[in-house]
């Protein structure tokens, strides 16, 4: 499915809360984050809008917010990014490494399971109930602001060849080609910024 | 020497050379004689205004300044990211009368009542009075513990406040309860006074011996180490409104309320009409209603938001019709309120209410799914009345106490014989009850949507035109109800170009709306699914809720067997009846084995403290609560109203269909074999994929809803997605 700035937080959204409904039903759930760059962001209220009588989506404000649900829930998320320490060393804003010093260490304290690679351009989205790639960072400016585009590939019988296509290449990039994220990354030195 | 001192004293010289000046001539004199008089009035009335203006400017300056001081407050409030709108705000915005307390320990509203504790008056405000301070109430309010009078009551649970109290002569307003018209009167002042120790109670009638209540019956009197909790049985009633602005909700809650209005302006009586009081004696808790004569209450002038609901004659003559057990739970519901009716004309106390209510069930077989006809025939039935004091001896084998005055009970079945269910009444009855539940399911989100407690807000039901309406329960209002108003979802609701464009963020982070939260109190109660599939189940579903749920009760089995056993043969059908009083237990002789099937038998089906149950906060307090709302009726109304959107065929076309026609579409599936459920929950799974995402008229569909129900039998489960154009 064609997707664009339009649909893609939705389709982000969705997927996550599917695999919260996996989750609570003892299911294996997990997602696998892949993008250079990672901000918290606001998730609009009619898209974390959801009515259950078995899992609670309330409290939802931001996307951390739901990333956290999920954990919480016994699905496993796995995120592949550029270290803060690299970012340092680049043209990007120092208030935008702060950002997102602040978001991996949130989600790095709640059990995500967060890797690095320095030469990470690919941003994918993959859970068991689908994979969304394309331009989409996963930042505000990604989510909504930006023009993008690309494709998403939900976990069924027709698109299953791509849709495992990216589940594959997703698991051998955070296992193989990515080192764990340390204590260290967080520690930027405020004079180099 | 000041300047008016040596005017005064020029004119009296003045004065003194004209009195012995002979070329003026009378006329001339007694003139100016008259002006220096006048002159020198209005010399001493400047000075005294000096005198006061000195003190007004001084005044004035103060009120500049405060005035000054709160919109530097208010400025610099609002430069801060995250205001307190308790600490910053109210303070400063909220002049009298229509005040919201200063900090949160202080009490809301404007009107005072005197409370008189042995000689000692504090004023205080009228709905704290009588929210804490009615008759027969204790309060550590004023240091050691202090009970405002009631008088004795023992023998017809009425205690009589006109002589014990300082009412107001006229009355407030007039109130309908019962068929009969109660004149309402403000207190001017509840007398009261100190308790002293030990306290001490009577275990039938949960009287205190403290020389007021004071009752007379031989029941064992009992020291208590802890005192009673006492809840005020409150009436409401609209006297008049003025209408705001109207607002129609989204799908899928428009299929539930038709209109939404905002009254800025409503006046409410509200009443006392008594108080229920409850103590656990020798480990099991006990209860009784004590009425006011006359009732004591207020006026409020305060705000609202009122709902016109969807519950047409059709839904309810055919679920009456399809749904015998609930058909049986009405007719039980009916013969409940009559008979607290006649027992509060009658005079006999409404902790016999249960067990006479018990016997009668036995007596009439409502156990079994019966129809109307048969209890109607059984009520008349000449030997109804012995077989139900034969009944009742058996019933009191579990129960401490005295047993009800044998007359009075005969008279309380006399008048129950004269009642006649029919159709029309079944129908009214089980309108009554869904209105009245859909009040509870509103209260609880007006309370949520804005985060005040039950006790800041109240409701009304006006059965004629099918309203509730949810009002502040102070006067001058506390903004719940129109933040509830201004939190309802809109139409347009999600485009990230809006979202993009919007520069006041703070717009699209809204808290969760009212018909959201409305939706999910209406969604099945989890607790009444777990207890079903305990039960009577034949379909476990894996959700970790409902196994956490399951796990407590699989706890509770080891100590419960017996009863679980018992409740099991008995079936579903069952559950409401068997819950009320003894009957239906196998009568051991042994207490505690009764009490482990009662606490079994109470599942969650007509409501429960998770759900609809608001206890004390319900109209007919928590006392007859439950034979007043029914979960399972207002399941059946959802179900009904929601009927056109659903779609049980797995089928896209068919969903993309309903999605286009209605905006929302639930996707449902039934599963009654568990070896199925995997299966068609990857079904379910896979299609709604294949929807999320896809645009529709100029829209995107989104997966907002997942719950799950048990099916019409209890058996099984159903699985419902539902998804909505955002």
């Amino acid at each position: 499915m064609h997707v664009t700035e339009r649909n893609i937080s939705l389709i982000d959204v969705d997927l996550l809360i599917s695999e919260c409904i996996l989750a609570s039903r003892g299911k294996p759930a997990f997602a696998y984050f892949i993008s250079p760059f990672i901000s918290d962001f606001k998730v609009p209220v009619p898209l974390a809008k959801f009515a259950s009588n078995i899992i609670n989506i309330s409290d939802i404000e931001n996307f951390s917010d739901l990333v956290i649900l999920l954990v919480q829930h016994g699905g496993k998320v796995y995120m592949v990014t550029r270290s803060p320490l690299d970012l340092v060393n680049t043209t990007i804003s120092r208030s935008f490494i702060k950002k997102q010093t602040r978001i991996l260490s949130k989600l790095y304290k709640k059990g995500c399971d967060i890797r690095v690679n320095p030469r990470l351009h690919a941003k994918v989205t993959v859970t068991s109930q689908g994979a969304i790639s394309g331009s989409f960072n996963l930042t505000e400016s990604g989510r909504f602001f930006n023009i993008e585009e690309g494709q998403f590939f939900p976990n069924v019988k027709e698109f299953r060849e791509y849709y495992l296509q990216k589940l594959i290449w997703a698991k051998d990039l955070f296992e193989n080609r990515s080192r764990p994220l340390i204590e260290d990354d967080f520690n930027i030195n405020e004079e180099l910024l | 020497m000041n300047v008016i001192e040596e005017l005064k004293k020029y004119i009296d010289e003045l004065l003194n050379k004209i009195r012995f000046d002979r070329n003026i001539s009378i006329g001339n004199y007694n003139e100016i004689m008259t002006a220096s008089e006048e002159l020198l009035k209005a010399l001493t009335n400047l000075e005294k205004t000096r005198q006061i203006d000195e003190l007004q400017i001084k005044k004035l300056y103060e009120n500049a300044n405060s005035l000054s001081q709160m919109i530097e407050t208010i400025k610099r409030t609002r430069q801060d990211a995250k205001p307190s709108y308790i600490d910053e705000f109210i303070p400063s915005i909220s002049p009298s009368p229509f005040t919201m307390p200063r900090t949160l320990f202080d009490p809301q509203g404007t009107e005072q009542i005197a409370i008189n504790v042995s000689g000692e008056v504090y004023s205080e405000k009228a709905e704290l009075a009588l929210a804490l301070l009615f008759p027969g109430s204790l309060t550590y309010r004023y240091g050691t513990p202090v009970k405002v009078r009631c008088g004795r009551w023992f023998r017809s649970c009425r205690a009589r406040l006109s002589s014990l109290h300082e009412l107001d002569p006229n009355p407030e307003f007039e109130l309908k309860e019962a068929n009969r018209t109660l004149k309402v009167y403000k207190p001017l002042t509840l007398r009261a006074f100190r308790l002293l120790t030990p306290y001490q109670i009577c275990v039938e009638c949960l009287s205190l011996s403290d020389g007021d209540e004071n009752c007379g019956h031989s029941a064992p009197i009992i020291p208590i180490r802890r005192l009673p909790s006492n809840h005020p049985i409150i009436r409401k009633l609209e006297l008049s409104r003025i209408e705001g602005e109207k607002k129609r909700v989204q799908m899928p809650m428009a299929s539930i309320i038709a209109e939404v209005t905002f009254l800025p302006d409503i006046e409410v009586g509200i009443a006392l009409i008594g108080f229920e009081r409850t103590i656990s004696v020798r480990g099991i808790s006990r209860q009784i209603r004590v009425i006011y004569d006359p009732p004591i209450g207020v006026k409020i002038k305060t705000a609202g938001i009122s709902f016109k609901v969807k519950i047409s004659d059709d839904f309810i003559s055919a679920i009456l019709d399809s749904n015998r057990i609930l058909r049986r739970d009405v007719i039980l519901q009916i013969i409940a309120n009559e008979l607290s009716d006649i027992m509060s004309d009658v005079g006999l106390p409404s902790y016999h209410h249960e067990p006479l209510l018990s016997a009668i069930i036995s007596t009439i077989g409502l156990d079994e799914v019966i129809n109307e006809r048969t209890v109607t025939s059984s009520l008349h039935d000449s030997s109804f009345i012995d077989r139900v004091i034969d009944a009742l001896n058996t019933e009191f084998a579990f129960r401490e106490g005295a047993r009800p005055d044998v007359s009075l009970t005969q008279r309380v079945l006399e008048s129950l014989q004269n009642l006649t269910i029919t159709e029309n009444e079944l129908h009214m009855r089980l309108y009554r009850t869904i209105l009245h539940s859909l009040a509870h399911v509103f209260l609880l989100a007006t309370a949520i949507t804005s985060g005040s407690q039950l006790d800041d807000i109240d409701y009304l039901i006006n059965e004629n035109e099918s309203e509730i309406t949810i009002f502040d329960a102070v006067s001058g209002g506390n903004g719940s109800s129109k933040t509830a108003f201004e939190f309802l979802s809109e139409e347009g609701k999600f485009d990230v170009e809006t979202y993009w464009q919007s520069e006041e963020r703070e717009e699209i982070y809204r808290p969760k709306n009212f018909d959201e939260t409305a939706f999910e109190l209406l969604l099945p109660c989890i607790n009444g699914i777990a207890d079903r599939i305990f039960l009577f189940g034949k379909v476990k579903p894996a959700e970790n809720e409902i196994k956490r749920k399951l796990r407590e009760l699989q706890i509770k089995e080891s100590t419960h067997q017996k009863a679980i056993k018992r409740i099991i043969k008995y079936g579903i059908s069952k559950i409401f009846p068997i819950g009320v009083g003894y009957h239906a237990v196998d009568y051991t002789n042994d207490p505690r084995e009764a009490e482990r099937f009662r606490e079994m038998a109470n599942i969650c089906l007509h409501g429960c403290p998770e759900c609809i149950s608001i206890g004390r906060k319900c109209n007919y307090g928590s006392f007859y609560e439950k034979y007043n709302i029914s979960k399972l009726a207002l399941d059946e109304l959802l179900n009904h109203n929601i009927k056109k959107l659903r779609v049980t065929s797995l089928s896209m076309d068919e969903t993309l269909k309903i999605l286009r026609k209605y905006g929302v579409a639930i996707l449902s599936v039934s599963c009654v074999d568990e070896k199925l459920c995997e299966e068609l929950l990857t079904k379910l799974n896979s299609l709604s994929l294949q929807l999320v995402g896809r645009e529709m008229n100029g829209k995107h569909i989104k997966l907002s809803g997942y719950w799950i129900d048990t099916t019409p039998n209890f058996e099984g489960i159903i699985y419902n997605y539902m998804f909505q154009l955002v």
